[in-house]
């Protein structure tokens, strides 16, 4: 058993564009391609293996028509995608998550050799419709089909901005969004996966409002809500033994996966001056999924309830400018490894991990100073510039890495601190 | 306007990487290295002994047990079994509850373990699995204390509910055992060779190593040990392979450059024995001694090892010098080798093969070992010293 990891994209597209004022009220934007596409992946023995060849050509046309007797402006279209493609695959069945693999994989080869043609049209209807000075709806349906799942889909979308006052204007919107599952990763795959799967779905919910404190600040703030439904989930292998007599009980993926995200946005801006430039973002938010096949229903890995940057710039005497970041987020979360298990086979210890992603990694905390100084000359100008990353030397976690048998761990720290001097000439 | 940058220069570099755990090739606390079975394949139905190399160096002279669990083999190839579920090996106490296809095979370092005669009954008579094979899984569940072999089923539940608890230090390992129908089954890989710098190690020696030497060890196995089999493919051809062999090393002390090895690729490794300077943390242990072992791996799941004892000479002992041999007198009476310096010997080498059980004798001021099974015949005496000497002593003895 030999052979060696290799990952390699060909990626070609020839892309013809048009935009056409087709009358006084009616204009078209037509974007075509066609493209070649060659991915090969192989997987660390010669067993194992991924070659997908594919000739996609992909249609969008937009005709956009204005009405404005009726302040209404309609877009609609289609996106068309016909992608023939040709897949020669092999590797054994995708280890599952309560499973300790075997890596004797030359024993449970599968292999896929097909050729087909994915169409997948998609008809939209668009309205950005303001029947009042300070009122705009923008509503929309978007009509989906996938011919490998034989499957169509209708997502309606809707939102409204309301301006009361001028300093003030207040917005929301709802929205269902679907998606095909990853058929890249064998998601549909009959073989290596499961063509009965569902499209992942999800519906937004969103208000907000936007505002001006005088002429200096200006505020976004933003909630929202996502709720993702029917998404692709790898099935567990059977619990304890129970069904090892039941032939074809592994169906690899089914369509039960679930989650939510939640949070808020907030952008504070302050209107730049000769001297000064700032902004602050803060994000609190929440990412929920189930993992485990549905057996934990927990944040995930891009759960990161706090993220706050402060941006600031001053503009000293003599051409100097002082300037600063910093930055705050909540650590990752990782899955603890709290066991493990010596695969004498294999020659190694299995993680037997604890509830996935229940441990935070300390917060990420950097402060980056930079001063710039320019000098003008009369046919260049010469910069240069300090700039200090981490200036605190802080030991920000990014991971962590145990011993051969997990019984110590360390952490991955991101850079410590970073002196930088440069120089830039401008002729 | 051209813009040109000079830089940035980077002032500092990075800082270096943080933790250095040991490697895994140190055999400090409880584990296990290997699991054999033989049979290495097996009919269903067919029985195979499997042994454990356990080890733990942190409780010298203590007692270890191994609770051996076994899972019936999934006939349709998928792995499902308990014995590699982890939600199970998280609670181990799930174990004593016996869900289907579970049993407790025994106690100790051997087991047998069976599957059923009519694993393959479930699947067609052409079906790829009856020659590529699925495999039963076992459990090695070793635990650093005694336990009663006679537990009752309470007891045992109360014994992995200690072990989920961690209140008692235990270890789990897997093995699997290849089940086929294939009429030329999987034979273990053995060892025919282990030179230290070149040198044939004497069957049964202990190798003279230097303080902080930096040894190459190779190890050889007979071209018969990568066997050739059939493996049905996806697309239903058959192809002929050849197995791979790895070489893992571990040891008490000292440092390996390359902790496993191909053989036939690469097949030595570089020994750094303790004492180095290169590794602070690396003394020479307190007697001197310590253990090798090498475990020698084919990629169908076949296993073998071998231990071998390495003593870090003392250029301050004097070198052993034999002077007389006394035969023994009936077949379970041991050689005495006697002699100046005696006490430093390392051992006595009869016909080039090691005394077995060797060790100086103060009682009977002599080296005193079993003699090796040997062909008829008078053989010539070499002895090994503790400062790295070996000598011819002259002196031969008779085997009738």
């Amino acid at each position: 058993m030999q052979g060696n990891y290799g990952n390699s994209v060909t990626y070609h597209r020839l892309t013809v564009g048009l935009d056409q004022r087709l009358s006084p009220r009616v204009s078209l934007v037509s974007r075509n391609s066609v493209g070649f596409d060659h991915t090969e992946q192989l997987g660390g023995t010669t067993d194992i293996f991924f070659r997908n060849t594919q000739v996609p050509l992909q249609l969008r046309e937009r005709f956009k028509i204005d009405v404005p007797e009726a302040n209404l402006v309609l877009s609609t279209g289609l996106d068309l995608v016909v992608a023939p493609t040709v897949l020669d695959a092999q590797s054994p069945p995708a280890f599952k998550a309560n499973q300790i693999p075997d890596l004797d994989v030359q024993r449970r080869l599968q292999a896929e050799k097909s050729t087909t043609t994915y169409v997948e049209p998609g008809l939209f209807l668009e309205a950005a419709w303001s029947p009042l000075q300070s009122l705009k709806v923008l509503g929309g349906v978007r009509v989906d089909y996938e011919s490998h799942m034989k499957d169509a889909w209708v997502d309606p979308r809707l939102s409204v901005l309301f301006t009361p006052a001028s300093f003030l204007t207040l917005k929301g919107g709802v929205g269902i969004y679907h998606q095909p599952p990853d058929y890249r990763s064998g998601q549909l795959s009959p073989v290596f996966g499961n063509p009965d799967l569902k499209p992942e779905g999800a519906r937004h919910y969103m208000v907000g409002a936007e505002g001006h404190l005088g002429d200096a600040v200006s505020v976004d703030l933003q909630l929202y809500y996502k709720d993702l439904f029917d998404q692709a989930r790898q099935v567990l292998a059977s619990g304890i033994g129970s069904d090892v007599n039941i032939p074809g009980a592994d169906s690899r993926y089914s369509s039960a996966g679930y989650g939510r995200s939640y949070g808020a946005e907030l952008l504070v801006r302050v209107k730049p001056t000769r001297n000064f430039f700032g902004w602050v973002a803060y994000s609190l938010s929440r990412f929920e999924r189930d993992y485990y096949g549905g057996v934990v229903y927990a944040p995930g890995p891009l759960d990161q309830p706090h993220n706050l940057i402060v941006v600031a710039s001053y503009r000293l005497p003599f051409d100097f400018v002082f300037g600063g970041r910093f930055r705050w987020s909540s650590g990752p979360l990782v899955t603890p490894i709290v066991a493990s298990l010596y695969d004498t086979n294999g020659n190694y210890y299995y993680p037997l991990p604890g509830l996935p992603w229940s441990t935070r990694l300390p917060d990420f905390l950097q402060l980056d100073l930079r001063l710039d100084k320019r000098f003008v000359f009369d046919d260049w100008v010469l910069a240069v510039y300090f700039d200090v990353q981490n200036v605190t030397n802080r030991q920000n976690p990014e991971g962590q890495f145990y011993n051969f048998d997990y019984t110590q761990k360390a952490y991955v720290n991101s850079i410590p601190i970073v002196p930088v001097l440069g120089v830039r000439g401008e002729f | 306007m051209k813009t040109r940058a000079w830089g940035p220069w980077l002032l500092l570099a990075f800082a270096g990487c943080g933790a250095q755990f040991k490697p895994e090739t140190l055999v400090e606390k409880l584990r296990v290295l290997s699991i054999t079975s033989e049979p290495a394949e097996v009919l269903p139905g067919e029985q195979t002994s499997l042994e454990v190399l356990q080890l733990d160096p942190s409780r010298p002279g203590q007692v270890t047990t191994t609770v051996w669990v076994g899972c019936e083999p999934d006939p349709f190839n998928l792995g499902r079994s308990a014995c590699n579920d982890t939600t199970a090996l998280l609670q181990p106490t799930s174990f004593t509850d016996f869900p289907p296809g579970v049993r407790i095979l025994g106690f100790g370092t051997r087991a047998y373990y069976a599957t059923s005669p009519t694993l393959f009954d479930v699947l067609p008579p052409g079906d790829p699995i009856r020659t590529n094979g699925t495999v039963g899984q076992i459990l090695a569940v070793v635990i650093g204390e005694e336990i009663n072999p006679t537990s009752s089923n309470e007891e045992l539940r109360a014994l992995f509910t200690r072990i989920e608890k961690q209140e008692v230090q235990s270890l789990f390992a897997l093995t699997r055992v290849l089940v086929t129908e294939r009429p030329v089954r999987n034979a273990r890989p053995h060892l025919d060779g282990f030179y230290v710098d070149g040198v044939g190690l004497p069957a049964g020696a202990t190798l003279q190593l230097r303080a902080g030497q930096q040894a190459t060890l190779t190890v050889t196995a007979p071209a018969s040990a990568r066997e050739a089999y059939d493996l049905v493919l996806p697309d239903g051809h058959v192809e002929q392979r050849t197995e791979t062999l790895v070489a893992s090393w571990y040891s008490t002390s000292g440092r390996f450059s390359d902790p496993r090895i191909e053989l036939g690729t690469v097949d030595h490794t570089v020994f750094t024995t303790p004492g180095s300077a290169q590794v602070p943390d690396d003394p020479v242990p307190d007697k001197r001694s310590g253990s090798l072992w090498v475990v020698l791996r084919d990629s169908r799941g076949g296993q073998s090892n071998e231990q071998f004892r390495f003593f870090i000479c003392d250029s301050s002992l004097p070198a052993p010098t034999a002077r007389a041999v006394t035969p023994p007198a009936g077949p379970d009476d041991p050689v005495v080798v006697s002699g100046d310096h005696m006490s430093s010997a390392l051992d006595v080498l009869v016909a080039g093969v090691a005394l077995q059980s060797g060790a100086y004798s103060a009682g009977r001021d002599g080296f005193v070992g079993h003699l090796p099974p040997l062909p008829s015949g008078t053989w010539p005496i070499t002895v090994r010293g503790k400062d790295c000497s070996s000598a011819d002593t002259g002196l031969t003895i008779t085997v009738p």
